[in-house]
């Protein structure tokens, strides 16, 4: 348990708080540059079991902010890559490979094996599959997202409000490219570790989460705003 | 009646300014938005209804989805 003392320390976690991380699981759908974060830091936390979903390959031009991945890894499985990486971190932590992506297919029998979502995937049919999902089997989800220098943080639980409350033009978004568009590196640092962040908070049950909140976050002027939902 | 409008003061002289009128006014895409006014999320089918006041504090967040 050495490894975990400066946490444990912490009396908001203590033993107990790290025994509830070693029991839980959590789905990070997509390894991109918020995946990599999430994934590292839930993975030093000690959360017992890590589903790792994404069926993309690794390209020069994820280097600049995807931090799980080098030059001599490219043209490889994400999951494969993030998976070897991680396990030199921590030996012990189960990590489970979806090397499909999430599908409408796969959505609902990889969902409800784990305690705990995090959408860290880079497109909105991903994202708004990954919220109807979690309500039908009522599950909590973590939404981030990205764009430019402008980040979104929110904590969705079964009986809050919901991102399609949110967001309702479902139909325009969907017909939206995924994004290619810029992005700096440190943005899914700053996005991605909020997100691990509050997994391990309601993991072990302590602090204020954005439950009913969004996290808006502007790099470029430097802006935080958490507005209510 | 003076506004702040994605954290930049925002004049206008329009009365009865409600969000959609608004987002109409500073010529702000309406699909794929929410819009806060005050730290508040006002919910889209609430856009037409909800009128603005003098003060008040309107910032659009754009649905990014990158990740």
């Amino acid at each position: 348990m050495e490894r975990y003392s400066r946490q444990i320390m912490l009396p908001e976690i203590g033993e107990e708080g790290q025994k509830k991380l070693a029991q839980a699981s959590v789905l990070i759908v997509g390894l991109g540059g918020l995946g990599c974060p999430v994934a590292l830091y839930l993975t030093g936390a000690g959360v017992g079991r890590i589903g790792l979903c994404d069926n993309d390959t690794i390209s020069i031009s994820n280097l600049q902010r995807q931090i799980l991945y080098s030059e001599e890894t490219e043209g490889r499985s994400k999951t494969t890559i993030a998976c070897r990486r991680l396990r030199e971190l921590s030996s012990k932590t189960v990590f489970d490979l979806w090397k499909d992506g999430l599908t409408d297919y796969n959505a609902r029998e990889i969902i409800s094996r784990y305690d705990l979502i995090i959408d860290c995937t880079d497109n909105h049919k991903t994202r708004y599959l990954i919220e109807d999902t979690c309500m039908e089997l009522v599950k909590t989800w973590i939404y981030g997202a990205i764009g430019n220098f402008e980040g979104r943080v929110s904590t969705f639980i079964p009986s809050g409000p919901r991102y399609s409350n949110l967001y309702p033009d479902k139909e325009i978004l969907l017909n939206t490219p995924k994004s290619t568009g810029g992005v700096i590196g440190p943005l899914p640092g700053v996005i991605g570790s909020i997100q691990a962040s509050e997994a391990i908070k309601l993991i072990c049950g302590f602090g204020e989460t954005l439950a009913g909140k969004i996290l808006a976050i502007d790099l470029k002027n430097l802006q935080f705003h958490i507005f209510d939902l | 009646m003076k506004l702040s409008v994605n954290q930049k003061e925002y004049l206008t002289d329009s009365e009865q300014l409600t969000v959609s009128r608004l987002l109409n006014e500073i010529q702000s895409p309406t699909a794929g938005v929410a819009v806060a006014v005050n730290n508040k999320v006002v919910r889209k089918v609430d856009w037409e209804s909800t009128l603005l006041a003098d003060g008040d504090h309107i910032t659009v967040i754009t649905a990014v989805c990158g990740g």
